[in-house]
């Protein structure tokens, strides 16, 4: 059974879970914490703190994670609101519905990025607050998840700035190098303060990663003409939706 | 590899045209190329006192097979948002990103972009990346 399929099948018992969870405050905090991070990363998570990066840990299997974070004392001093959780939950399971029936079981690849606008209260609760899910066992997560992880940072902060229009990365040597599309023509010095000031705290969340960042306003009639040939587009606002796996010729 | 003098001649030199270039505004696309080749200069003088780094370029990783493993514009920005103020990376981030746009805005895969430098930034706005980030990078750095 792939990963994707096996997430699949253990969303499912997640949800049926959820009616278990929904009556106590630490169910809605074991849950918001863990199932982002399961599914966005295939059974890995990052914790990050006070800009401090602690090791990444394996969640696996999930019922024994869920059962874990039930009989953990400490979740209980998470806060999160019932509405928030059970908001992004019901996204968070229809998004996953949605590719069950499309893609019938079939290989669905990089799902950590695909349904990220469907849970977007969750991923910014992943992002932002404490999570407890880092305690279980210790494996080295591998290059492509860090990437796949910091461009979904890139890609949920960015996209809350309005004049961003989409965003591109592509690999050069070491670096992972991100092309950020502006809606404005003209040159903007509080934008650019604002850009730079989420570049500097994105590239303190993500240590283990050499990103750059190359802002570029809409000077151009094709996006062809300034987009690397190779590179990815990762989100893009025309269509509100961040992906993956779309390359730049298919998007101008 | 070039040395302080070498490094803060190359600045001193690059400033002196970029005070002409600010004086008319004619050519703001060369404000603020020279303006961040002056600050990139200014950057490596002080790297050269550094021991823990001395130049950019020769403190890059390198991989098993001795290549680069990161460009030496980016490195060079790593150097700096790790060893100095915030506002220093900020302002030479800014320079260098809009350094790019510059050329851009001349041409790109031969193609046109629709407007130019003398109407992308304003007067104001090519000389504040003298006055401000320019010079927070020579504050900073004890060039002033």
């Amino acid at each position: 059974m792939s990963d994707s399929v096996n997430s699949l099948a253990i969303a499912g018992h997640a949800y049926d879970t959820s009616h278990i969870a929904r009556d106590t405050r630490q169910g809605y905090a074991s849950f918001v914490n863990l199932l982002p991070m399961y599914f966005a990363g295939k059974y890995w998570c990052f914790y990050l703190s006070d800009d401090k990066v602690r090791e990444p840990r394996r969640i696996d299997p999930l019922k024994e994670s869920v059962s874990f974070f039930f009989a953990t004392p400490e979740i209980a001093s998470v806060h999160i609101g019932e509405d928030v959780f059970l908001s992004s939950f019901r996204k968070f399971v229809s998004s996953l519905a949605i590719k069950w029936y499309d893609f019938e079981g079939e290989i669905i690849t990089n799902s950590s990025v695909n349904y990220l606008p469907l849970t977007d209260n969750m991923f910014s609760i992943l992002f932002e607050r404490n999570s407890f899910a880092h305690s279980l066992i210790d494996i080295e997560p591998s290059r492509d998840e860090i990437i796949n992880l910091a461009m979904a940072r890139v890609a949920e902060a960015y996209s809350k700035v309005e004049d961003v229009s989409a965003i591109y990365v592509y690999r050069y040597l070491d670096d992972t190098n991100f092309v950020i599309l502006l809606e404005n023509t003209k040159y903007s010095r509080s934008l650019m303060d604002r850009l730079l000031q989420l570049e500097y705290d994105l590239l303190k969340q993500n240590p283990l990663l050499t990103m750059h960042f190359f802002y570029m306003p809409k000077l151009y009639e094709g996006r062809t003409d300034v987009i690397h040939p190779g590179a990815e587009l990762i989100y893009d606002r025309d269509t509100n939706a961040i992906l993956s796996g779309s390359f730049v010729s298919s998007t101008t | 590899m070039p040395s302080y003098q070498a490094h803060l001649y190359q600045a001193q030199h690059n400033e002196q045209l970029l005070s002409e270039l600010v004086a008319n505004l004619s050519y703001k696309d060369w404000v603020v190329t020279v303006a961040f080749y002056t600050a990139m200069h200014y950057v490596e003088a002080h790297f050269f006192n550094d021991p823990n780094i001395i130049h950019s370029d020769t403190s890059i990783p390198i991989d098993n097979q001795g290549k680069w493993l990161h460009t030496p514009h980016v490195w060079r920005m790593e150097l700096l948002r790790n060893n100095y103020p915030q506002d220093v990376w900020k302002s030479f981030r800014s320079l260098y990103n809009e350094s790019r746009i510059a050329r851009y805005l001349l041409s790109q895969s031969g193609k046109a972009v629709t407007t130019d430098a003398q109407t992308h930034w304003t007067d104001a706005e090519a000389k504040d990346f003298v006055n401000i980030d320019l010079n927070t990078i020579k504050n900073s750095l004890g060039f002033c």
